[in-house]
């Protein structure tokens, strides 16, 4: 072995959903190998889905994830709907929308707070954060607690809600449930955007990378459970300008993305197609909130737009550090967009539309809040699955994760290795990723050699 | 009240218990559904009980209830009325996780006052996320100040 090699490892990834590692390899000056090292088993979620009727698949793949269940739900409620033609009546979707509205304010404040604002002051821990900005931390957990509060309402519980169905809801929740959550949303909108001002005096390292943006686009809303895809490639060749793609229809996802194994990953891998994609280009690719907001941002409701404008938040900076406060945005519109819906519903007539069984081929694109998420299902005549796919975001953005840490191990590798293993991790917890999800991720090992 | 099962004073109590009604994580709301078959002689015929799913969950009770949580701010359905003398009584399983320590084959309850909870001992975060179990949510709470002056943890390890 050469003087000048080594092998970092982070054997266990903190402050991220689900077990996974990160061994690094270095030769001198050279990152010989980075490896996101996912270990948790996988859970063969798709392969339980057949021959399951279309009914239990909403539930079944909440599982998946306690932090986003319902991108689950609905993703996959919406992918089946289409296998039985169905068509939701305008409230019916409102409420769907709402309830994902929920969903990424629990998840984002969590994230924000919790998670990864402590790598901003060098914190160990929300703990640690919670003894130097004990009001910065409790006003984040108030913000996820109105989160849980919609999602007590329309999904009977907070954690692994339980009501979205196929055709719409289980359930309606009372009107007047729903009108009592708008005062303290309200109140809510108010600490969200105080929480994102503060977010935005956060000393943000200067990185660039060179991302392809990929995220849902729609023509009137900021998307969530709805729209085409657009995909953004950043050129790398400073002479060359960067290219918008014209969006892709939702059912030609696996025409542009496909799902490869890697040997030190029990998650697959998500890569752009290289026929359709320019052949210099890398085939990684970015999901989530920097990519939603790239392709957007126009989108965002009033005073999500103007702390945009006021706060200079810029995601073709290509600055992975900048998701906290694309977040922290994101938690604003979610506010905005419940309240909105809120208001905007009087009356609901049926829980569910009523459906007959027929054979299909049904998928869905939906923003879970760690990114875009697509499912496809095959259903029978008598509605049971014969097909399932589930592709979540930490899959897709494994490979940009791996690429990240390349760039960033160039510029750092010659750092101890104890604050490069630090490093590397703060730069994956940037995306949020859910491991758990992944393999239906932390520990950092580095090696020189 | 003198029992040596319950804190000995005149404060008032809330029990939670922390699992759920099915599956494999039963335990903290079976014991409160014991309890409240059982009666709970050493404390008030009202103290109420609440079942919680996971540790988390005290956050948003504790923000509830607490004179020094955020004030003016937006609030949720409150449990019980706000009262910063209401201490706190914990149920969830429990595992030994000391290297060395043999099964036993017995169950065993075991009971601690915060923050005096031994080491080696962890309660059973059993399916919490991100690894954020009763102990870290405790000190989390008693760094915000909004944690009550006592709180009991009655951790049930159960026989291997």
């Amino acid at each position: 072995m050469h003087d000048n090699s080594r092998n970092i490892r982070v054997p266990i990834l903190t402050r991220v959903e689900g077990e996974g590692a990160l061994n690094i390899r270095l030769e001198a000056d050279k990152v010989h190998e980075v490896q996101l090292n996912i270990y948790e088993p996988p859970r063969f979620f798709e392969a339980l889905l057949k021959g399951r009727p279309a009914d239990d698949v909403p539930d079944i793949t909440s599982r998946i994830c306690g932090i986003c269940p319902i991108a689950y739900q609905v993703t996959a409620a919406q992918a089946l709907e289409q296998c039985l033609s169905l068509q939701l009546p305008s409230e019916l979707t409102l409420l769907r929308r709402l309830i994902y509205c929920a969903e990424w304010i629990e998840s984002h404040v969590l994230h924000v707070h919790l998670l990864h604002a402590p790598d901003f002051f060098d914190c160990h821990s929300a703990i640690d954060l919670a003894k130097r900005f004990p009001n910065e931390v409790q006003r984040g957990l108030k913000l996820k607690q109105l989160g849980n509060r919609i999602l007590e309402v329309l999904g009977g519980r907070a954690i692994h809600p339980i009501n979205i169905a196929i055709g719409g809801f289980h359930r309606l929740p009372k009107i007047h449930d729903l009108a009592a959550l708008i005062l303290p949303l309200e109140q809510g909108l108010s600490l969200a955007v105080d929480a994102t001002r503060w977010l935005a005096t956060l000393p943000f390292p200067n990185q660039r990378f060179p991302y392809d943006f990929v995220s849902l686009t729609h023509p009137e809303l900021y998307p969530i459970e709805s729209g085409q895809i657009a995909i953004h490639s950043h050129n790398q060749h400073p002479s060359s300008s960067n290219t918008n793609h014209p969006p892709i229809g939702v059912d030609d996802y696996e025409k542009y993305f496909e799902e490869i194994q890697v040997p030190h990953s029990t998650a697959l891998q998500s890569r752009r197609i290289r026929s359709h994609s320019i052949p210099s280009e890398p085939s990684t690719y970015f999901v989530g909130p920097l990519a939603r907001l790239f392709h957007n941002h126009p989108r965002l409701t009033p005073v999500a737009r103007q702390l945009f404008d006021e706060l200079h938040v810029d995601p073709s900076h290509y600055n992975p550090y900048h998701s906290i406060l694309a977040r922290a945005l994101e938690v604003v519109f979610a506010f905005e967009e419940a309240i909105r819906i809120l208001k905007t519903i009087r009356k609901i007539d049926l829980p569910k539309n009523p459906k007959s069984p027929q054979a299909g081929i049904g998928r869905s694109a939906t923003e879970a809040p760690r990114g875009l998420i697509f499912h496809r299902y095959a259903i029978d005549e008598q509605a049971c699955v014969t097909f399932a796919k589930i592709v979540p975001p930490t899959s897709q953005n494994q490979g940009q994760i791996e690429a990240d840490l390349r760039s960033l191990l160039q510029t750092i590798y010659h750092q101890e290795d104890q604050q490069i293993a630090v490093a590397c991790e703060r730069l994956v917890r940037t995306y949020d990723p859910c491991i758990s999800c992944s393999t239906h991720f932390l520990k950092v090992h580095i090696e020189r050699i | 009240m003198n029992s040596p099962y319950a804190p000995q004073d005149n404060s008032n109590w809330i029990i939670f218990g922390i699992g759920s009604h099915h599956g494999d994580d039963q335990l903290g709301w079976q014991a409160l559904n014991d309890l409240s078959k059982l009666g709970l002689p050493p404390l008030p015929p009202n103290t109420p009980v609440l079942p919680l799913r996971r540790p988390t969950d005290l956050i948003d009770f504790a923000l509830e209830n607490s004179s020094n949580s955020l004030q003016n701010h937006a609030t949720c359905n409150s449990h019980v009325t706000s009262n910063t003398k209401v201490n706190w009584i914990l149920i969830d399983a429990c595992i030994n996780s000391a290297p060395m320590t043999k099964p036993s084959p017995i169950p065993i309850i075991h009971r601690w006052l915060w923050p005096n909870i031994p080491s080696t001992s962890s309660i059973n975060a059993y399916c919490s996320s991100h690894a954020i179990g009763i102990f870290e949510i405790l000190q989390l709470l008693e760094t915000l100040k909004i944690l009550p002056e006592e709180v009991w943890i009655y951790g049930i390890e159960p026989a291997y």
